[in-house]
């Protein structure tokens, strides 16, 4: 027999609340590791970019575009290495709701550019033969069963009109939170060609050039050199690293990304009522068993061990079950948002699982507080006179 | 000539309740020899059960002298006085007041979790005190399982295994039946006799009284004086 033992009984002994405590801080690990999950992903697209990747957009807006003639100038900007361009193309199939992240992207440059996206040679080459070609993510392929060789035919937003494509490969990511695996890129050339007899002033203008600076280039050199070269022009620009980039989206998301950090904390202050008000209960009911084991010789310190014992089980336990949720959750979750472009994957780090217990651990240390104090104070007498 | 284990001292004990001033216990002095199985008596609210609790070291008197077993209890820190009470004192509950969660021998092993004994020794202390009450059988039944007087057999040995100076027992046959009452106050009596122990048993039953080589009885505070 060990003090060990009797908090095991202890925590045992009521199956129901046991079960009700524990499936309620499981609840409560489930939403806490979702919300980290959704904030984790979301920063770490950021992480992911690549430094040397620069990301040149207007320098007012994301929103608006840059005329195509930057190019040329940005080409021979010293250290470029490659300058790659591409837009927002915004197709829609069939059903506006089966909206999917689409790019016009100059063909030419877009694999030296993003070397992250995995085709075969052979789909490779045919995508860049055909200007009515596209590549698409395995898991957008996988949503609307699309083959290679088939002709699809998308409602543009951005660029209107009907628009016959056909899939001329499926690619994997390397580094699915860059390039998303739902995603689908054709040819800027041909999306701008059909926009010169359409709306020809908004011909020739892209969203974003992308400069690849050389090896062992100073990127932001590189993007001072960029942006002072078209200062005081109609549209300047700003240039910055990829990461960067990503960077300040996430953080102009800051009002919904502290929300939900809020909701996180308020989630635990959850965990914590919970799991105090389950021990409170406990403890109310083995006030006399408290005593009677003072009057044993116990001391205070030996109680507290056996309530704070008592509140990290309780905790972990909540925590383990919650996480043992959490992986087929995040799968779930995944499979309801992939067709909304922004997560890729929901991959449950080691850090997201540290956090849940870690934060369990510390809801168990907490909750136990207030019962620990309760019996501190509690006189042998007062407790053995106790009608629980 | 003998050697008094509990020496008492013009005892005062004063409670309040709802802002009213109630004397328990009204400078009482007595002591108790050592070896002695001592009965004592009285009506509810006498005091006894008050008496019982500040020998235990459980209750402080609010002035007056308690010293048992050579220690002055009055002037030990709440821990000092838990350490005590481990080394000096079996208690046996009215009640049994047993661990529901813990079994037989787990519930008599409790006390030795605060001694230094190996895992082996407590579990031969555990039998030795089961056995002496007659419950080498029971060890791994929970007190779900066990009759009132066994339960209250359990919490005898519980009171022993760590071989206290002395036992303490605040109306130890008060829930049982006649014959649990009598396999106690046997019991009682045995450890008194054969191991020498001091016991202070606290009743209102004549019949379990008889049983103690001495009865002294308290009436409202105050101790009757022996003929």
């Amino acid at each position: 027999m060990t003090l060990g033992r009797l908090i095991l009984r202890n925590t045992m002994r009521r199956p129901v609340r046991l079960g009700l405590t524990v499936g309620g801080l499981a609840m409560v690990v489930l939403a806490f590791g979702l919300i980290r999950l959704t904030l984790d992903q979301w920063q770490a697209s950021s992480r992911a970019a690549l430094k040397n990747r620069l990301i040149t957009v207007h320098a007012m807006s994301d929103e608006l575009r840059l005329p195509l003639a930057y190019k040329d100038r940005l080409t021979v900007i010293p250290g470029a290495r490659t300058v790659h361009f591409g837009s927002v193309f915004g197709g829609v199939y069939q059903d506006p709701k089966q909206s999917f992240g689409s790019f016009a992207e100059q063909a030419s440059t877009f694999f030296e550019t993003y070397p992250e996206v995995v085709l075969s040679d052979a789909e490779r080459l045919a995508f860049l033969q055909d200007r009515r070609g596209c590549i698409i993510g395995h898991r957008l392929a996988a949503r609307f069963g699309w083959k290679v060789g088939e002709a699809i035919t998308l409602k543009g937003t951005v660029y209107p009109g009907d628009w016959e494509l056909v899939v001329r490969g499926i690619f994997r990511s390397t580094s699915p939170n860059v390039m998303g695996e739902g995603e689908l890129y054709l040819h800027w050339a041909y999306a701008n060609e059909r926009l010169k007899t359409t709306e020809p002033d908004r011909a020739d203008q892209v969203g974003w050039f992308v400069v690849r600076a050389a090896d062992g280039i100073n990127g932001q050199t590189v993007a001072e050199a960029i942006d002072a070269s078209f200062a005081n022009s109609s549209a300047e620009t700003r240039t910055e690293s990829e990461q960067a980039y990503f960077a300040g989206w996430v953080a102009r998301s800051g009002a919904l990304l502290r929300g939900l950090e809020w909701m996180s904390g308020i989630i635990n202050g959850i965990a914590l009522l919970v799991l105090v008000n389950a021990l409170a209960m406990a403890v109310r009911e083995r006030t006399r068993e408290y005593a009677v084991i003072k009057t044993l010789g116990f001391q205070p310190l030996h109680l507290v061990s056996l309530v704070l014992g008592e509140s990290l089980l309780l905790a972990l336990l909540g925590g383990g079950f919650g996480l043992v949720l959490l992986f087929p959750a995040a799968q779930l979750y995944a499979v309801m948002t992939q067709d909304r472009g922004y997560v890729a994957s929901y991959s449950i780090t080691t850090e997201t699982m540290g956090m849940c217990l870690g934060v369990m651990l510390l809801v168990g240390l907490l909750a136990a507080v207030w019962p620990a104090i309760r019996l501190i104070r509690m006189t042998t007498l007062e407790g053995l006179r106790h009608a629980g | 000539m003998y050697d008094p284990v509990v020496t008492l001292q013009r005892i005062l004990k004063v409670y309040f309740r709802a802002g009213t001033e109630v004397s328990v216990l009204r400078d009482l002095s007595f002591s108790i020899p050592a070896g002695t199985f001592l009965a004592i008596m009285g009506p509810s609210g006498s005091g006894k059960s008050t008496l019982l609790n500040l020998m235990a070291g459980i209750d402080r008197p609010t002035s007056g002298v308690v010293v048992v077993a050579g220690t002055r209890l009055h002037e030990l820190s709440e821990g000092d006085m838990a350490r005590w009470r481990a080394r000096h004192i079996g208690y046996v509950f009215q009640s049994y007041n047993l661990i529901p969660v813990l079994t037989a021998a787990e519930n008599v092993e409790l006390p030795l979790l605060l001694t230094h004994l190996s895992r082996s020794e407590r579990t031969d202390h555990v039998k030795t005190a089961l056995r002496l009450v007659g419950l080498g059988d029971r060890m791994d039944h929970y007190p779900r399982q066990l009759s009132g007087g066994q339960e209250q057999r359990v919490g005898l040995a519980r009171a022993i295994v760590s071989d206290p100076t002395m036992i303490l027992a605040d109306e130890p046959t008060g829930n049982l039946d006649r014959e649990s009452a009598e396999d106690i106050l046997t019991l009682f009596g045995r450890l008194n006799r054969e191991l020498g122990k001091t016991i202070v048993m606290v009743t209102h039953d004549p019949r379990a009284a008889e049983r103690a080589q001495l009865i002294r009885h308290l009436e409202k505070g105050v101790l009757e004086t022996p003929p």
